[in-house]
């Protein structure tokens, strides 16, 4: 059978018509003159029209069939004469188009004994030992897919090499990403046998089976076009070669660290919580939980944890000093499949104070004004007029007027009390803040314009206003309840301090209209209108309390609830330390200081201790030096040369990762459920899926522009011989006849 | 300009004050090819000649016979003159301009009348005729110079079209041509060499001196167009669209072996054929035309 590598330039044949479109377009662009011999015309035309067409037809055939055997070329056409008796096997049908799509992500080292990984190579070597010369590969790791590609390639030598480079990185798990991208790269191959390669140590979580959606747009990609043969460019063969390794003594992970408050402050308690979670029947027993703080052991527990089952540990610590700090927790001796993920950072940043600025509609000093309440609650020895504060919120205090954009740049959180309208250049200042990184706090109250702050503060949920602000309501008594008792700014009232927020009464608060999905309610009130709502904005963070803070709508700010809630809340609003230090595997690292913008002189190192490459390039639109995508988990730390002190950061693993359970048959049928695929897990394996010597195939492009180069010295041939004809004729005498 | 300025500005005033020499010539040739008057001034009686096998027994001067007993016969003056015909083809085909913007019917007209106007210098009788399919207009010969006034205008007028039917015209014409005579047929020939030759050996039949100027574009005999050219007829002809690169070797062919056969079909029956170019010098070709000596 004829089989076409390039179908799509079929429609290069239409080409086979431009003889005659010449022919004609030539014809049509003919002059006309008056011409006094006409008998000799005639005679011509009666005596040598036959002639003539056929020289012509002869010509315009020719040329046509040269055109033709050209553009049939162009299309890759191959003639394949398959033996019998094949069975399932993958019959190579001429030069092969193969994608090697590779998970190099972080849970392919385990179990460390004999990591998945080393497997997966050797399958991987095992296929591209199949390949011949002219075979066109495409090797596409799960870390590089932000790389640029160039390829295919040709070179089998370097195909063996790169997979020889190839290590476990901490990049998360993404298979349909992975697959899609090797789909993807199939545009970029001309050769006619289509092979996508999966190499993988088939782990359920990596496979994100729960994702159907994105399943089923992969199937409609592999499967293509339902009359494609299977092994063509829109219908791959799929090849799945999964290095299924067990796991039977299971893994320990750390999971998360958390603190229990949103800002640090020196010389003060604070609750580290490790969450381990087992993965596996088989249970950890007298393992050993270190916590390390910038690299130095505080504290070390021993633990045993039943199998699949998940453990949380908490450490009490304070940091004496402000500043930078990385918090680690470890777990030592629980020999499970997968080492790293045994250890987890958190970068944390100590701060003695956190400057804030209070915007009142109604100004006042001491707890007079829409906001006095607050700042004593915030900065209580500011407040009582003591000097030397040592508070940890700096309060400062002004009216609508006063917000600016000078203002902003030495406060890290703003909160607007009761304000009836802010002018332009504010609301600009505002937006500019949030987007930056900065926490703004909304508090309502009898004097906010809802109309002014609907249209100018929420711009239809583009503004800083987490959502619209509806009419006053006026109830008998309500009283609020956590909805989020995760979020930080409650986390103080989730187990045993819920009745502190119960015993607070709500006589009037704003209705609350159009809420963004995106928005997260932190408290309700019992008729279930939100009292306090919480957003993202660019980088940083909005907070809507839908009452007042000043006693009138509700006696909040007289309850036991209203310190820690407040300090929780700002301190959340305003612990945004950007750029963030805590990433993932694939993130950047970005580093500027604050001060004057420049960069100085600044050291970077990794987990290892090696030099980590940073450049001078932009985060969010401020100069900032930026390393390459991080894939290796752990600790970095940076320093400058004006301080002894590093600035930790880390990269940390998607928890994702340390699940190890095996894709099950049934799951692997369910994602690639219609689409022919054939499984191998022994490298020894792999040579016999392909049956090359059983079939012939003949490239037919070769002969198709051999003929067309024949056929083009042919018209030459003819042309030429058609002149010299016309030319023998008697030339006629320029003067008198002899 | 005036047909008649044009002869004299291309005839006249060139053969009077270049060529001087050539102008001789002409005249001597002119008075070489029969007995003009100049030779004798008589009106009446031009002299004697001997008796020929058919001339008629009553002119026979029996005065002569009685005093020398020789049989001649009385030459009047009437008979020493030359009488010529100009016949003048008008068809479409004559319309033909090339790049000189010159059509051949023009150049056929300022021959005619330069020869016209050379013959009443010599007091040869000179008439016109011009045809297209059939003869459009005759004028008869007279040797008076308001003949040739009329004669001129009449080819200042005259204006090509039609088709070309040489052959039955000048049948048509041979049995009105009862007196010896020159006849001068300007045409560019494009008919059937058959019929022309047929038709001129009437001429010939009809004791008359028949000379063919064929006049001919250079443009016809080059054929140097190039790509595809529609050719629209002059003569009512269907329209061709051809690709004159590819058939310019077949028209060569065609229009060499039609005047091989004029030529050889002119020479069998003692007609002299002169190709005429419309770019070449009318003067230099009346020169050519008139040194040669009579067919027969």
């Amino acid at each position: 059978m004829i089989s076409l590598a390039n179908a799509l330039l079929l429609g290069g044949l239409v080409a086979v018509a431009a003889p005659v479109v010449v022919h004609i377009a030539h014809r049509r662009r003919t002059r006309t003159m008056d011409w006094g011999a006409m008998r000799f015309l005639i005679e011509v035309v009666t005596r040598r029209q036959r002639q003539m067409s056929l020289d012509h037809l002869l010509l315009l055939a020719v040329r046509m069939l040269a055109i033709a055997c050209i553009a049939f070329a162009l299309t890759r056409p191959q003639l394949s004469f398959r033996a019998a008796g094949l069975g399932d096997l993958i019959s190579r049908t001429g030069r092969t188009a193969a994608v090697i799509v590779i998970d190099d992500s972080l849970s392919t080292s385990a179990p460390r004994s004999d990591p998945a990984f080393v497997t997966m190579k050797r399958l991987a070597h095992a296929y591209i030992d199949t390949l011949r010369a002219g075979d066109e590969i495409s090797l596409v790791a799960l870390s590089r897919l932000s790389e640029p590609a160039a390829d295919p390639i040709f070179d089998l030598v370097g195909a063996h090499e790169y997979i020889d480079r190839l290590v476990p990185t901490a990049i998360a798990s993404d298979m349909p990403a992975l697959i899609e991208a090797g789909v993807g790269r199939f545009s970029r191959h001309m050769n006619p046998h289509a092979e996508l390669v999966i190499v993988t140590d088939a782990r359920a979580s990596g496979f994100s089976v729960e994702s159907s959606d994105r399943w089923s747009a992969l199937r409609g990609r592999l499967t293509g076009a339902v009359q494609a043969a299977v092994g063509t460019r829109s219908r791959p063969q799929v090849i799945l070669l999964a290095a299924r390794h067990e796991h039977p003594r299971g893994n320990l992970s750390v999971a998360e660290v958390a603190i229990d408050r949103t800002l640090l402050p020196p010389g003060r308690p604070v609750t580290i919580i490790a969450r381990l979670i087992k993965d596996g029947a088989q249970p950890v027993s007298a393992a050993l939980v270190r916590l390390m703080i910038n690299g130095r052991t505080i504290e070390e527990r021993t633990l045993d944890v039943p199998g699949d089952q998940s453990r949380q540990i908490s450490f009490v610590h304070s940091f004496d000093e402000p500043g930078s700090h990385l918090i680690e927790v470890a777990v030592e001796g629980a020999r499970d499949a997968l080492a790293e993920d045994d250890r987890r950072s958190l970068a944390v940043e100590v701060e003695s104070v956190l400057p804030v600025l209070l915007v009142e509609g109604r100004p006042g000093t001491g707890l007079d004004g829409s906001l006095g309440l607050l700042a004593a609650a915030l900065a209580p020895r500011n407040v009582a007029g003591a000097t030397g504060s040592g508070d940890l919120f700096a309060v400062s205090r002004v009216g609508a007027d006063g917000v600016t954009e000078r203002a902003l740049s030495h406060a890290r959180v703003a909160v607007l009390g009761d304000v009836p309208a802010l002018d332009a250049e504010a609301v600009s200042a505002l937006e500019r803040f949030v987007v930056a990184g900065g926490g703004i706090f909304i508090v309502g109250g009898p004097d906010t314009d809802r109309d002014l702050a609907n249209r100018f503060w929420s711009r239809g949920g583009d503004g800083f206003l987490p959502t619209a602000l509806g009419a006053p309501k006026r109830v008998p008594s309500a009283h609020p309840v956590t909805t989020a008792a995760s979020h930080p700014a409650v986390s103080a009232f989730a187990v045993g301090a819920a009745a502190a927020l119960r015993e607070v009464a709500v006589s009037q608060y704003l209705a609350l209209t159009d809420l963004p999905p995106d928005l997260e309610r932190i408290l309700e009130l019992d008729d279930g209108n939100p009292l306090l709502v919480t957003r993202t904005r660019g980088r940083g963070r909005v907070a809507l309390f839908a009452s007042s803070l000043d006693g009138a709508w509700n006696d909040l700010p007289y309850r036991s609830a209203f310190v820690p809630l407040s300090r929780s809340l700002v301190g959340w609003l305003g612990g945004n330390i950007l750029p963030p230090r805590n990433l993932i595997a694939g993130d950047r690292l970005a580093w500027f200081p604050a001060a004057d913008g420049s960069l100085g002189d600044v050291t970077a190192q990794g987990p290892d201790g090696q030099t980590l490459p940073l450049m001078r390039s932009a985060w969010e639109g401020h100069p900032a030096l930026v390393s390459a995508p991080l894939t290796r988990i752990g600790a970095y730390a940076i320093r400058t040369g004006a301080s002894r002190r590093p600035i930790w950061f880390q990269v940390g693993l998607a928890s994702a990762e340390s699940r190890l359970s095996p894709l099950t048959d049934a799951q692997l049928e369910g994602i690639l459920a219609g689409i022919p695929r054939h499984d191998v897990a022994d490298p020894a394996q792999v040579s016999g899926l392909f049956t090359i010597a059983g079939n012939r195939t003949h490239e037919l492009w070769r002969w198709l522009i051999a003929a067309g180069i024949l056929l083009l010295i042919i018209e030459t041939v003819i042309t030429q011989v058609q002149s010299k004809r016309e030319r023998s004729y008697p030339q006629p005498a320029t003067g008198r006849p002899a | 300009m005036s047909l008649q300025g044009d002869v004299h500005r291309q005839v006249l005033e060139r053969l009077g004050n270049v060529f001087v020499s050539a102008r001789q010539a002409v005249e001597s040739v002119l008075s070489g090819q029969h007995r003009s008057v100049r030779r004798g001034l008589s009106v009446e009686f031009a002299g004697h000649r001997p008796y020929q096998a058919g001339d008629d027994i009553r002119r026979l001067d029996w005065l002569v016979y009685a005093r020398s007993d020789r049989y001649d016969v009385r030459v009047h003056e009437e008979e020493t003159r030359l009488r010529a015909t100009l016949i003048v083809d008008a068809s479409g085909s004559m319309g033909y301009a090339g790049s000189s913007g010159r059509s051949k019917l023009d150049h056929a007209k300022v021959l005619a009348a330069a020869l016209g106007f050379l013959m009443v210098r010599q007091s040869d009788s000179v008439g016109l005729v011009t045809f297209d399919r059939a003869v459009r207009d005759h004028l008869p010969p007279a040797t008076t110079m308001g003949n040739l006034l009329v004669m001129l205008d009449r080819l200042e007028a005259l204006a090509p079209g039609g088709e070309t039917g040489i052959g039955a015209v000048l049948s048509s014409l041979a049995p009105q041509l009862t007196r010896r005579g020159l006849v001068i047929l300007i045409t560019d020939a494009f008919d059937d060499p058959d019929r022309i030759a047929e038709a001129l050996s009437l001429l010939r039949y009809r004791k008359q001196d028949v000379r063919v100027l064929q006049v001919v574009d250079p443009l016809e005999q080059s054929f140097p167009f190039p790509a595809v050219i529609s050719f629209r007829g002059l003569e009512g002809e269907p329209t061709i669209t051809l690709d004159a690169d590819r058939i310019r070797g077949y028209y060569h062919e065609s229009l060499a072996a039609h005047r091989r056969a004029l030529a050889e079909r002119c020479h069998a029956i003692g007609v002299q054929l002169e190709t005429l170019r419309t770019d070449e010098d009318l003067a230099l070709s009346l020169i050519r035309i008139l040194m040669q000596g009579p067919a027969t």
